[in-house]
């Protein structure tokens, strides 16, 4: 399963590499050369206005994975931080738990829909909503995830020892969460980058000319009869990437899986 | 049993209800004023607002607004001057249609796909696995252009026809089904149950309808629960792109007016929607299964 990982880092790098990459300016439009076909000259086409497509391709994985990177920061912050919050100080988990209830009332692109009325349109805005919508969810899972580690002799032995709260909470429930936020980050990563395409594809994260896949697949679908090869490039790199994604989150998932199971079966050889 | 999951609900509601009245009130700029600014009328500004009891203390309109909210009175669009109730009545059977329709797919499609994939070894189920695994990534909105533009070519316009959105949103909900069934029916295989019917001298078949599939298929009632609540909040994806003038389009319409009536209306609704099919799913899984309902 390298195969997914691999074409990851591609697909970063081409996005990362966009401005040495990119034959032309991405918003230089030319009338005259509107809906050209592939060609050497424009080697994924143009689009409605001339722009070449290979350019906004490239300009807009760097803008479009950007901005999912961005939604997952702002899902996993407040998710990890609450999380910590509601373990480390028992007074405040019955609240905490009754705010994520009320939190994962909403489904998620409502709840991003619901933020972005009260910000309005724009890229910022857009990321912050996206991630904030999945953030109830992340604090949940990590809230288990953490409970569970609280209970681990390790753990116990630190605070028999009397060390500090926040002593605790850095070094080992922060470090025996990684494997499980590892995975975490990918799955929210992958709604993030889905949810974040789709508010740009309904115009609502900035420009409207502004190179982006979500835009891109948005103005691509008006000519795609005539000229599909302006949304192809855009919606086959968005599904290439959520592909990947989730072929190597579901890969980490068997991989832990197993890896329970070995340690389960290893356990109770131990105990026979 | 009953009372405490719809203790839960109520207080999740009331809690959901009072975030989205106060979001909208507290965070925004005014959006009367923003209403009137080109206009440059404070006169007329100040009539809208008491109009719509802007001008009454904030508690006050708190106030109102649950006990208008308890007799189905979501407040007024700010733009057309109708009734949020009547603005989502008019939309909601476009989108209850297509996202019926697509649930009973998603259930019918998902869940045969899901068992034949657990039991079956062939080539056959493991090319199903791997169309239902990239169905499972693929964004709808891909899928839908895709669609659209195949069935474009083959057969004209489709224009405000419900089977091919159905179809669509219904197979994508269907890989997501799938993909649990799959795994529930395996999980079962190695449950002790299973393996004391075996012992018993149950022949296969009965093993596998009767202890592995209706063991297996109870995670299922919950994810229909939370994908036709999907179904719902996403339509305002896939109204945008088949152009069905539903709820879905009616939100986003609002969202890019900024129309906080309408939006607050439509995703409490969807909030309501979600969370009573959880608890209801909660409850009837609770009822299904035996180990739950004597724990």
């Amino acid at each position: 399963m390298r195969l997914p990982l691999l074409l990851l880092i591609g697909i970063g790098l081409l996005a990362l590499a966009a401005p040495l990459l990119a034959p032309y300016d991405p918003l230089l439009t030319r009338p005259e050369q509107a809906l050209q076909p592939p060609s050497g000259t424009f080697l994924l086409g143009t689009d409605h206005l001339g722009r070449d497509v290979l350019s906004r391709t490239l300009w807009g994985g760097r803008r479009t994975l950007s901005l999912a990177l961005l939604a997952t920061a702002w899902a996993l912050l407040p998710g990890v931080a609450g999380a910590l919050l509601a373990v480390s100080v028992p007074r405040l988990d019955g609240g905490l738990r009754l705010l994520v209830n009320t939190w994962l009332a909403f489904p998620p692109l409502a709840l991003a829909l619901l933020l972005v009325t009260l910000t309005g349109p724009g890229t910022a805005a857009v990321a912050l909503a996206v991630g904030l919508a999945q953030g109830g969810a992340v604090l949940r899972v990590c809230r288990a995830g953490l409970l569970a580690l609280a209970a681990e002799e390790y753990v116990l032995a630190a605070r028999a020892q009397g060390a500090a709260g926040w002593h605790i909470a850095r070094v080992h429930l922060l470090r025996g969460l990684w494997p499980l936020l590892r995975v975490l980050a990918g799955i929210t990563f992958s709604y993030c980058l889905f949810n974040s395409a789709a508010l740009s594809l309904l115009g609502l994260a900035g420009q409207p000319g502004s190179p982006d896949w979500g835009v891109m697949l948005a103005d691509g679908r008006q000519a795609f009869r005539a000229a599909p090869w302006a949304a192809l490039a855009p919606g086959l790199a968005i599904t290439l990437t959520m592909l990947c994604l989730n072929a190597l989150t579901d890969h980490d998932h068997d991989h832990d899986h197993n890896r329970d199971r070995d340690r389960d079966r290893g356990s109770a050889q131990a105990g026979a | 049993m009953l009372l405490r999951p719809l203790l839960s609900l109520l207080l999740t509601l009331w809690l959901a209800v009072t975030l989205a009245f106060f979001a909208l009130r507290v965070l925004p700029g005014d959006a009367i004023a923003a209403q009137f600014a080109a206009a440059a009328n404070p006169a007329a500004a100040a009539l809208r607002r008491e109009q719509l009891g802007l001008d009454l203390p904030l508690w006050q309109q708190y106030g109102q607004y649950l006990l208008n909210l308890l007799r189905g009175d979501a407040g007024v669009s700010l733009y057309s001057a109708r009734t949020v109730t009547e603005l989502i009545a008019e939309r909601l059977p476009l989108t209850l249609e297509l996202a019926g329709l697509a649930l009973l797919l998603a259930a019918g499609a998902g869940i045969s796909a899901g068992v034949y994939t657990a039991l079956s070894r062939g080539v056959p189920a493991r090319l199903l696995r791997l169309f239902i695994d990239v169905l499972f990534s693929v964004p709808v909105y891909w899928t839908a252009t895709l669609a659209l533009f195949s069935v474009g070519v083959l057969i004209g316009g489709v224009q405000g026809a419900v089977g091919l959105p159905a179809l669509v949103v219904g197979l994508h909900s269907a890989a997501a089904v799938a993909r649990l069934v799959r795994v529930a029916v395996l999980q079962t295989a190695g449950a002790d149950f299973v393996r004391t019917a075996r012992g018993k001298g149950l022949p296969e078949r009965l093993v596998i309808r009767r202890h592995m599939l209706r063991a297996g298929l109870l995670p299922v009632v919950q994810l229909l629960a939370l994908q036709s609540a999907y179904l719902m909040g996403g339509a305002v994806m896939t109204e945008s792109i088949f152009q069905r003038p539903g709820m879905g389009l009616l939100l986003l319409d609002a969202v890019l007016a900024r129309d906080y009536p309408v939006v607050q209306g439509v995703v409490l609704l969807l909030a309501l929607l979600y969370t009573v099919l959880n608890t209801a799913a909660d409850v009837f899984t609770a009822l299904l299964d035996p180990r739950i309902r004597r724990a």
